[in-house]
């Protein structure tokens, strides 16, 4: 079966913030309207509409996905909603490349977003159940009783795994934390921008030990919304047109601590990247600017490894020789990352997805990466038990 | 109901997000104190959470197997806020031979554990009707 090429046309985003400034509806369409004026579409053009759920961390919505297309008064030929955890919003992207592709959309209209949850502490008994009931659905019916909070000690079980298999050091990892900060620095959507040294990363609040504060991508919210279609559809408005090369998905059968394989070293990442490199017929060289889904400091140079970008071990030099930022073999995260940029797990990916977009274009919101052509974007759910991984090229 | 919220809500919780083999489960650490996975007749593999078939081979011939004997300390931390356990708590990763990594409350603190280290499986009550399972090092056991 032959199947169309695919690109991004349009794109909108709120910068991201710690609460939506406006009421969550509101902010999607906005974007969504954007993104569709922004691909030079008319909204009677777009005819797919693939939407990740209103809000993963704040309250449930029922039947999000007819009330948005009501809302937007789209008529479409796909209206689809998808969840699989921080992956989620790639894989409703993917689903809108599919249907692109496939010929059953024209041009397909992708909204995500994420909102903090508002627990009710005033409230025990309501507090309570809420916590019992995530808890529960999150780690599942055996693991719930153990009663974790949110998966940050699984990460820093990953974190602690990390130095002691590979011999790096507390410093070494809270210099991504610095990293992604200076990149912060220089982008105006991203919600933490002041510099932090190594020093206020390994004094900030632990966490989880060895996990800081300042190691730890904050629960956010924020909108985003693309338009995928043809490239010949996309051409109107003299930008260069950015295609998408390439797509690798991967799950290892778990979820969170994986009962067989490692926590230092994800299948997910490198099966996924592997399928995408070989689908866009490029190799990690090739790639001038990527996003990637670190959510806590040792997870960024463990995917930095597993995507190939360096080797097993080495992400810290990686980082700390200048290798992954302005001006090295690849610039990881200029959005500043999830630890900087700030992290609506909902839509995150496609946050990424548009920053990799814009710098091929030329416009990105913050410091532009030189003669961007080759784009990468990672994104995970559970811990890296399953990866996305995409690349996109500029055309001339 | 209880009177005890956090008991009540988790029994409930568990009736929506559990599985038949994690009711087995608590029955077994409730009664028989034991710690079990599921061992599969078929492919000879044991598993971790409990299933009532086999996620290798998707067979139904499984049985039940207290699990534990030899287990190593993988990895752990503590968590500043969580719903069963705080800082200095301990909640680790435990390497079961035959089994794999699975995710334990550990008695001890985090300045004298010590990855590698011998492990003991021993059964917690939390609250009526209600058990968990910890690992301890062997020599404090």
């Amino acid at each position: 079966m032959s199947t169309n090429p695919l690109t991004i046309a349009g794109i909108s985003t709120t910068p991201v913030t710690r609460d939506l400034p406006t009421p969550l509806l509101d902010a999607c369409s906005t974007v969504a309207r954007s993104a569709v004026q922004d691909a030079g579409l008319a909204p009677s053009e777009i005819d797919g509409l693939f939407l990740t759920p209103a809000s993963m961390s704040g309250e449930p919505w029922l039947m999000y996905a007819a009330n948005l297309a009501e809302h937007l008064g789209l008529t479409t030929k796909g209206l689809v909603l998808v969840e699989n955890g921080g992956a989620t919003a790639l894989l409703a992207l993917r689903s809108a490349m599919d249907a692109v592709a496939l010929g059953r959309c024209k041009a397909a209209l992708v909204v995500a977003s994420d909102t903090r949850p508002l627990l009710d502490t005033n409230h025990f008994e309501s507090f309570i159940r809420n916590v019992a009931f995530t808890t529960a659905a999150l780690y599942g019916g055996v693991n719930a009783v153990l009663g974790c909070g949110p998966p940050i000690p699984i990460y820093a079980m990953s974190h602690q795994r990390y130095m002691h298999e590979f011999g790096v050091t507390e410093e070494e990892i809270a210099l991504s934390s610095v990293r992604m900060r200076e990149h912060a620095a220089l982008h105006p959507m991203a919600q933490f921008r002041e510099r932090i040294s190594v020093a206020d990363v390994l004094n900030s609040k632990p966490l989880s030990p060895p996990i800081h504060l300042l190691q730890a991508a904050s629960i956010s919210s924020g909108a985003c919304a693309l338009v995928v279609t043809t490239p010949e559809r996309a051409t109107e408005k003299g930008r260069p047109v950015v295609e998408i090369t390439g797509y690798g998905e991967h799950h290892h059968p778990s979820h969170f601590i994986p009962r067989s394989g490692s926590i230092t070293q994800f299948e997910s990442v490198t099966e996924a990247a592997k399928s995408a490199f070989a689908e866009g017929g490029i190799a990690p060289k090739d790639v001038d600017v990527a996003e990637v889904y670190g959510v806590f400091g040792a997870t960024e140079l463990i995917l930095y490894e597993d995507l190939g970008f360096c080797s097993k071990g080495e992400g810290a030099h990686f980082l700390a020789d200048g290798r992954s930022t302005f001006g090295g073999d690849v610039v990881i995260n200029p959005s500043g990352g999830r630890l900087s940029m700030g992290h609506p797990a909902g839509a995150t990916p496609l946050y990424e997805v548009a920053e990799v977009v814009r710098q091929l274009w030329g416009e990105a919101p913050g410091k532009q990466v030189d003669d961007a052509t080759v784009g990468l974007v990672h994104a995970e759910h559970g811990m890296m038990n399953g990866s996305v991984v995409m690349t996109l090229e500029k055309r001339s | 109901m209880s009177g005890n919220p956090l008991q009540d809500f988790t029994l409930q919780a568990l009736k929506i997000y559990g599985t038949s083999a994690s009711s087995e489960l608590q029955r077994r650490l409730a009664i028989d104190r034991t710690l079990c996975g599921t061992h599969c007749e078929t492919c000879r593999k044991t598993t971790f959470p409990p299933r009532d078939f086999c996620p290798s081979c998707f067979t139904n011939e499984v049985s039940w197997q207290e699990i534990g004997d030899g287990a190593t300390l993988y990895a752990f931390t503590s968590q500043n806020r969580a719903l069963r356990f705080s800082h200095p708590e301990v909640i680790g990763v435990v390497d079961i031979p035959g089994v794999g990594l699975v995710m334990s409350p550990i008695a001890g603190t985090l300045e004298t554990l010590k990855l590698g280290q011998a492990l003991a499986c021993e059964v917690i009550d939390l609250h009526e009707g209600l058990c968990a399972w910890r690992f301890c090092p062997v020599e404090n056991t």
